[in-house]
Parts: C-alpha cells; sequence; structure tokens
C-alpha cells in the first residue's frame, strides 16, 4: 500500500525565465525594473531617471549579477537578527541581575561611558547614509545588502544606547546626553564627526560605499567590536566583549559582501555605463523615444574616462588619508583615562590585515596613503 | 538617576541620534528639505505612533515570517493551487502578482528615499522600518509567484512585463510619480493616500477572497501584509498631523498633495475591484460595499471630520468616487476584456453565478449596462477585443473607457492642449492633476508610442517578447490551457470525486 500521491508535473522546472539557484536569487534578481520610468525628477537631478547607472561613476555589465555571500532575504536577515536580539537582550539582562558593573575598574568605566556612547552618533550616520545608497544603487541585490546594513547600523546605535544607559555609570539620558556633547564638542571626537558628515553629502553611491565600508568602518569597527575586548576583560569588564562579538558577526557580513561588491565591480571591464543593458535582453535598445536625444547611441558614450579600479583608488586616496586622521585623533579619549592602548597600532593592524589585502585583491597597485608594502605612518 | 519608563526608554533610544552638521551646510546633507515650501518649525516634539526598536522590529517580524512561510510550504507540499475552487482565480492573481508586487517594491525604495531626506526622527524611524517591510511584501509575494508559476503561465518573465507592458506602466506611473516628487510629496502620497485611505480596501477584501476561493497561500499574504500596513497608516497619519500642527502655511500644500493624490491612489485601485467582483467564484464582498465600509464611512466621515479643524476638506474628486461605486469594476472589467488579448491575465466568460450574483449586488447598473457586453462573449470570446495598443489617459495610464457616471451612456473622457499637443484623460479628476503639473505628466511612457518608434521591434512576435510572454497565455480562461492543465491536476489528486453518503 502506498499513499504516495499522484506527481503533478509542473509545466515549467524554474520560475522565471532567468536563471535563478536558490530562495535568495529567486526573490532578488530582477527585482528592480531598469527601463521605461515614467518620470524625472522634479527638484534636483531633473535629468536622471529613477533608476539610473549614472548616480555612480562605476559601471557594470550586469548590475543584477552581484550576490551576497550570505544570501540574505528578508526571511532569513529577520530570523537571523531575531536571534541577535535576543541574545543582547538577555545579555544585558543577566548582567544587570547580576550586577557585573559592579566588577568593573573605574577607569575603563569611565572610559568605556566616553568612547562607546558617542559612537552610537557614528553608526546612525552610516545607517541614514545608507538610505540613500538603497534608494539611487542599481539593482536588487546591492541595494538590498545596503537596505540591512543600514538596518544593522540602526540596531547597533540602539545597542550602544541601551547599554550607555544602563551599564556605565548608571547614567541614564545624562549619559547619552554627556555623549552627545563629546561627538559635538570633544576635540577627539571631531575628526570623526566630520567625516561622517562628509559622507552625509556624498552623493555618488559607490563612493559612500567606499567612504564608509573600504575606509572607516574598517578602522573604526576594529576597535570598538574587536580590538578593545582583552583590554575590557582586563579590566573586569565582560559585558561589552560579550555585546561585541554578536556586533562583531554583522560586521563580518558587512565586510563579506563589501570585499564581494569590490571585487566584482573591479574586476568587471565595462566600459560604457551602459552595457548592463546586454544583460537584461535589451541589446538592441534604440534608446528610450522620449530621451532619444540626450541618450543617441547611450552604449557609445561613456561618460568616465577611468576604469571601475581607477575611480576607486581615486576615491580611495581622497578617503584613506581622512579616515586615517579622523580614527587616529581618537587616541586622547584613552589616554585621559589611562586605558593602556594604541588607536594607531589597531590602525596599523586594520590595514596591514584588512585594508591592504582588499586593495590588492581589488587590483590596485599603488595607493599613495598606503605607501607600497610601507608601514603607515 | 531614576529608571526611565519604556517611553523615555524608547526616546533615548531613538532621538538625538542625528545632529546638526558643524563642517558642512545643513542644506547639502538634506537638500530637498526645503524645494516644496514645507515649513518645520520643531518637528522633534513629534512621536511616531508604533515605538518599534530594532529589537522589536526583528522579533515581532520573525515571528510573522514563521507563520506564513508555514503556510506557504503547506500549500506548495500539498499542491494548494489544484485545490482553489476554480482556477480563473489565478487570472487575478497574476494580475495582483505582476502589478502589485513591483509597486511594493517601488515603496521599499521611496521610503529610503523620504527617511533620508526628510529630517524629523520620528518620521525617519518609521519610514526605516516601512522601508524593511515594503521589500518583505515584495518577497513574500514573488515566493507566492514563483511556486504558482511552475504550474500557471503568465508570471514567468514578470520583470519584462513590468517594464514594459501597458499595463504594468498604471502602478509604474503612481509610484513613479511619488519617487520624483519631493520628499514631503512623496509622505502624503504614500504614507497618507496610498496607506491610510486605500491599503485596507487593498488587503483586506482581497485576502478575504482568496480564503474563499481556496487560495490559503494568498489569504496568509494578504493578512501578514496588512499587519504591517497597519503601522504605516499609523505613520501616515502622524507624519501628516505633524505637517498640518508645524506651521499654518503647510495646510494649502497638504491640502493639494490630498488632492491629487486621493485621486492617483482610487484610479490605481480600479482593477482591485474587479479583482473583488469579478475573480473570485465565492465573493465575500463587493467591491461597493467595500468602498463604503472602508473609503466612505472610515475616512471621508471618519477622518475627514477630524481634520476639519487645521482647515482641510475631503479631497477634490472625492464625489466623483463615490457617483462611480456602482461602476467601478464592471467598467474596469470592460477594459481588461477589450485588451486580453495583449495582457498576460486572461479574461473569462462569466457564468450564470456570476450574473447572478453581478445582478443582486449591483441592481442599479449591471444589467443596464454591462451585462449585455458581457454577453457578447457568450458566442465568442474575441468579440470584445480592441485592436492594437489602447489610448490611456496621460496621467493614470489607464485605457480612457471610462463612462460619466452622471450619464453612463457617454464617455467621460476628457482633453486638454499643452504647447500644441493634446492630451487625454480618463476623468476630471485625472484632468486636473495634469493641468497642475503638465511639465511632468507630458514625460510619461506610452508604449503605443514606444511601440511607433520601433522599440519593440518589427513583428508581433518581438512584441510579445518585449513583453514578456506569448500569445498562448492570454485570452480567455475558461478556453485555455491552464484551465485544461488545472482539471488534470485535479484528476491526479483526486479531488475530481464527489462523495454520496446515503442516509
Amino acid at each position: 500500500m502506498s499513499a504516495r500521491v499522484k506527481r503533478v508535473e509542473p509545466v515549467r522546472e524554474r520560475p522565471w525565465d532567468w536563471a535563478t539557484k536558490n530562495e535568495y536569487e529567486e526573490v532578488t534578481v530582477r527585482i528592480q525594473p531598469y527601463l521605461h520610468g515614467h518620470y524625472r525628477h522634479k527638484y534636483r537631478k531633473t535629468e536622471y531617471d529613477i533608476y539610473d547607472p549614472r548616480y555612480t561613476r562605476l559601471r557594470s555589465s550586469n548590475w543584477d549579477a552581484f550576490r551576497d555571500p550570505k544570501r540574505f532575504w528578508y526571511y532569513p536577515y529577520t530570523l537571523n537578527r531575531k536571534r541577535m536580539a535576543d541574545d543582547v537582550e538577555s545579555l544585558f539582562d543577566r548582567a544587570l541581575k547580576l550586577g557585573l558593573q559592579d566588577h568593573v575598574a573605574d577607569s575603563w568605566r569611565r572610559f568605556s561611558e566616553e568612547f562607546y556612547i558617542p559612537l552610537r552618533h557614528y553608526e546612525y550616520a552610516g545607517a541614514v547614509q545608507l538610505q540613500h545608497v538603497v534608494r539611487y544603487a542599481m539593482g536588487g541585490p546591492i541595494e538590498q545588502v545596503a537596505t540591512y546594513t543600514a538596518f544593522d547600523k540602526q540596531g547597533r546605535a540602539q545597542w550602544l544606547s541601551s547599554w550607555g544607559l544602563d551599564f556605565p555609570g548608571g547614567g541614564g539620558s545624562a549619559a547619552l546626553e554627556h555623549g552627545k556633547e563629546l561627538w559635538l564638542d570633544d576635540p577627539a571626537f571631531q575628526g570623526l564627526r566630520e567625516y561622517m558628515e562628509q559622507v552625509l553629502t556624498t552623493e555618488d553611491w559607490g563612493e559612500v560605499l567606499t567612504a564608509l565600508h573600504l575606509a572607516v568602518e574598517p578602522l573604526v569597527d576594529g576597535i570598538l567590536y574587536d580590538g578593545l575586548n582583552a583590554v575590557a576583560l582586563a579590566h573586569g569588564d565582560v559585558v561589552l566583549p560579550e555585546l561585541s562579538l554578536i556586533c562583531q558577526e554583522q560586521i563580518k557580513w558587512q565586510e563579506q559582501w563589501s570585499q564581494a561588491f569590490f571585487t566584482w565591480i573591479t574586476e568587471d571591464p565595462a566600459s560604457s555605463r551602459w552595457e548592463y543593458l546586454k544583460a537584461l535582453g535589451y541589446e538592441n535598445w534604440p534608446g528610450d523615444y522620449r530621451w532619444g536625444k540626450t541618450l543617441s547611441d547611450p552604449r557609445e558614450t561613456p561618460e568616465e574616462e577611468l576604469t571601475n579600479r581607477e575611480v576607486v583608488a581615486e576615491w580611495l586616496s581622497l578617503w584613506l588619508p581622512r579616515a586615517l586622521e579622523a580614527v587616529r585623533g581618537l587616541q586622547p579619549v584613552f589616554d585621559r583615562h589611562g586605558i593602556p592602548f594604541s588607536v594607531a597600532s589597531s590602525v596599523e593592524r586594520t590595514v596591514d590585515q584588512a585594508i591592504r589585502p582588499l586593495v590588492r585583491a581589488m587590483g590596485i597597485e599603488s595607493l599613495p596613503t598606503l605607501g607600497g608594502e610601507q608601514h603607515v605612518e | 538617576m531614576a529608571k526611565l519608563g519604556t517611553t523615555g526608554r524608547y526616546r533615548a533610544l531613538t532621538r538625538d541620534l542625528m545632529w546638526d552638521p558643524k563642517s558642512v551646510d545643513w542644506k547639502q546633507v538634506y537638500p530637498l528639505v526645503e524645494a516644496e515650501g514645507i515649513i518645520l518649525k520643531d518637528p522633534s516634539r513629534w512621536e511616531d505612533p508604533f515605538r518599534m526598536t530594532f529589537n522589536q522590529y526583528v522579533k515581532i517580524q520573525a515571528e510573522k515570517e514563521h507563520l506564513h512561510h508555514a503556510i506557504r510550504h503547506a500549500f506548495e507540499a500539498h499542491h494548494g493551487h489544484a485545490r482553489v475552487v476554480d482556477s480563473r482565480w489565478f487570472e487575478g492573481v497574476k494580475a495582483f502578482a505582476v502589478a502589485v508586487q513591483p509597486a511594493e517594491y517601488q515603496a521599499h525604495r521611496l521610503m529610503a528615499y523620504i527617511g533620508r531626506n526628510i529630517p524629523v526622527e520620528a518620521i525617519r524611524f518609521a519610514t526605516f522600518n516601512q522601508a524593511l517591510d515594503e521589500l518583505r511584501h515584495a518577497q513574500i509575494e514573488i515566493k507566492h509567484y514563483a511556486y504558482l508559476s511552475r504550474y500557471y503561465d503568465g508570471f514567468h518573465a514578470y520583470a519584462k512585463t513590468n517594464e514594459n507592458l501597458w499595463f504594468n506602466t498604471v502602478p509604474k506611473s503612481f509610484f513613479d510619480d511619488a519617487l520624483t516628487a519631493g520628499p514631503f510629496e512623496a509622505l502624503i502620497a504614500i504614507a497618507f493616500s496610498f496607506e491610510y485611505v486605500f491599503t485596507n480596501i487593498l488587503f483586506l477584501p482581497f485576502a478575504a477572497s482568496a480564503a474563499a476561493v481556496g487560495d490559503e497561500h494568498f489569504a496568509s499574504v494578504g493578512k501578514s501584509v496588512q499587519s504591517d500596513e497597519s503601522r504605516h497608516m499609523a505613520l501616515g497619519m502622524s507624519a501628516m498631523k505633524m505637517l498640518l500642527e508645524e506651521d499654518d502655511r503647510n495646510v494649502p500644500i497638504v491640502q493639494r498633495y490630498l488632492d491629487k493624490w486621493y485621486w492617483r491612489a482610487y484610479r490605481l485601485f480600479s482593477v482591485v475591484a474587479t479583482l473583488v467582483d469579478y475573480y473570485p467564484r465565492v465573493r465575500p464582498i463587493s467591491w461597493k460595499r467595500a468602498f463604503e465600509m472602508y473609503v466612505e464611512e472610515q475616512v471621508l466621515h471618519g477622518l475627514f471630520k477630524d481634520l476639519e479643524k487645521y482647515g482641510i476638506r475631503p479631497p477634490r474628486n472625492f464625489e466623483d468616487s463615490i457617483k462611480e461605486k456602482e461602476h467601478y469594476s464592471h467598467v474596469t472589467m470592460r477594459i481588461l476584456d477589450h485588451a486580453k488579448q495583449v495582457n498576460y491575465f486572461r479574461g473569462f466568460k462569466l457564468q450564470p453565478d456570476d450574473y447572478e450574483w453581478l445582478h443582486n449586488e449591483y441592481p442599479n447598473t449591471f444589467d443596464r449596462y454591462y451585462a449585455p457586453f458581457f454577453r457578447k462573449m457568450d458566442d465568442h470570446v474575441l468579440a470584445v477585443a480592441s485592436p492594437g495598443l489602447p489610448a490611456v489617459c496621460a496621467v493614470c495610464q489607464i485605457p480612457t473607457e471610462f463612462p460619466n457616471p452622471d450619464n453612463p451612456s457617454e464617455m467621460w473622457t476628457q482633453y486638454a492642449e499643452h504647447k500644441g499637443k493634446t492630451y487625454q484623460f480618463c476623468s476630471p479628476g485625472c484632468k486636473t492633476i495634469f493641468l497642475e503639473e503638465p511639465e511632468k505628466y507630458i514625460q510619461f511612457w506610452w508604449p503605443a508610442e514606444s511601440y511607433l518608434s520601433g522599440e519593440f521591434g518589427s513583428t508581433l512576435e518581438d512584441m510579445f517578447e518585449y513583453f514578456g510572454f506569448t500569445p498562448e497565455e492570454t485570452n480567455e480562461h475558461y478556453s485555455s490551457r491552464d484551465y485544461y492543465r488545472w482539471i488534470r491536476y485535479r484528476e491526479a489528486l483526486g479531488l475530481d470525486r464527489s462523495f454520496q453518503v446515503n442516509g
């Protein structure tokens, strides 16, 4: 006796005319339309289409070809972050019940309050400018990772706030207010604050990703969620290192997809902004009848002279020195509380272990800031 | 130090995170904030009504996702597609699929735009969450179509269909209009006109219809989406009150946006009227009653009474939408039937029970104005097909085939000249919208014009290739291969049997 129901044969084995390998691709690839938007902007960039390759200097032969190494779409992303939210809440809950804060050395308590709390503004500014990326980036796969990363940054800003309310000195909202004053006025934070303001006024979404994920974030996050763990433990603080481990998981993903994105895009030989149309099956597109005059033969009118690799190198040579300076400027916060930590060494380590290998992986031969194979001064 | 209460804690986690920039000009950070003439004095006192933190958001949404995807898995595992009462339902699902899902996606990008450009943290917080929600909606809807596409026509090239087909220019023009407007207009357009006024009528009757015909998965999509929408509706309401209370000079601007976007949203929902009145064979509610309940009662008599104190009146053309309620679904179905040979979802011959239901629900209009049209198809399904691509309204993009509700035997079509060119409109509502921003609306992408310019290639095959489906996927359902296959699926599963009980 078999309880097997007769098989109902599908009429097509794959759902879409384009190939997809998994659920992530099924709900991500081609989700963004490319052609035939109805109108152009009323106020700014009035010559641009709703999804326009000219929002970045980068060019791609297929904007839909990027893949998130973790294949996050809404369902797995939300489930994954729900676990982290539970972990953070139970961490704080247990730590408060056990009074773990009472075992923390005074110097570290004062330092951590003045260091971690102001950086919630750094996280939040990143989240805000990633919304710009979400709006203007080309293609579902790219803007989707930006969407979840923005949400992560917002989450970390809240976790730092939540920690700040209860932990370092139990200072409540006064501690957060003090943190904001430091962010706005303490000389040690001004480089980083200014950097984030410059990011907030950067319009090219590829440049925003460069400034955030290739320059400032590896440097700051390397201290915030990794480098300081041993120091914290040495001062009797186990809460921040545990929080860091959870945040580190988000940071790792952010680094993974950023590396995947930049190595993918810098290898792309596309010379025209319009080459991606071939991948969409519009290789014979004569141009939109409405704007035919502005894009008469778009595939032969590249507006960018440099290759993607050169563009990224140019961005990095602008942003990396700024980032290095801004992050090195944080040292006085450590010094005035007697915390034995060298920001310069941490920065150097990050440059050696993360940034320089990535720059090399992108095929960028030399970057003046990195001084070839030399150590950063 | 006193412990913070829930509200204080929420404030501490979500406010004062942005700062007034010191090294760059504030206007460089918010380049669009002054473009529309909206005045903000002290928006920091505004609260978002839902008080959702990152932690709460992912916990609540993870629960919803668990529930919904469990239902989806069960539906897929047990051939849910074969178990509906009549497969013509899926023609309606196709319409919804290829039109609504891209709209959700556009709303996702739009919410990021609004949150980035409006410097009010209460609003930004809600829009961040909503930007994620809208991506969720697009993706859970796509999952339904990904499954159905293995068994039914019409879905398999939805991206192309969305980019190139005349039918999809309707929802696309709505969201493209908002995406190219200033951030405050976009906020009123979506958060208020779309979400607050109309999403109940989009998701509740449609989810109820899905449940009534046995499409358990889509019923769950509708209900799960709607549970997010209640948050979006609250945002729409509080954002609008904030703008009205910030400064009196905002009132006429908000009124102008309400006037425009009420009619835009109302026209966009025309197809929903057919999805409620025509496609399901078991119908829980009519468009007319749903409109009375969700729009007339809740919005006109509820909400706009509350807004009187701000000097806000009901939106222009509200009366027209009320007059149209007895005609709306029939007219729209007639338009779809005219063009069913160039659409990825099919029309269908009305059955005796359809005629009976429509007669009972619409005693004043159906038999007199519309039944004769549908009867023409009894003998030949293409008897009512219009040749060529339809002439469309320059604002809403719907074919200009609406009757004047005051005199249903004449057309409502309107005309206006702009820079030596004549434009046509489906209704006075759309014509007024055009006249207020002609430079915007003359840009609309018209597939017929694109076709004539050679973009679709030279043959009919080229055109269908561009549309993303084939002629076999069009026309009428009961004579289609989809219906034939559905019968075979049911036989394979034994669902064609009926069991007698002696007793």
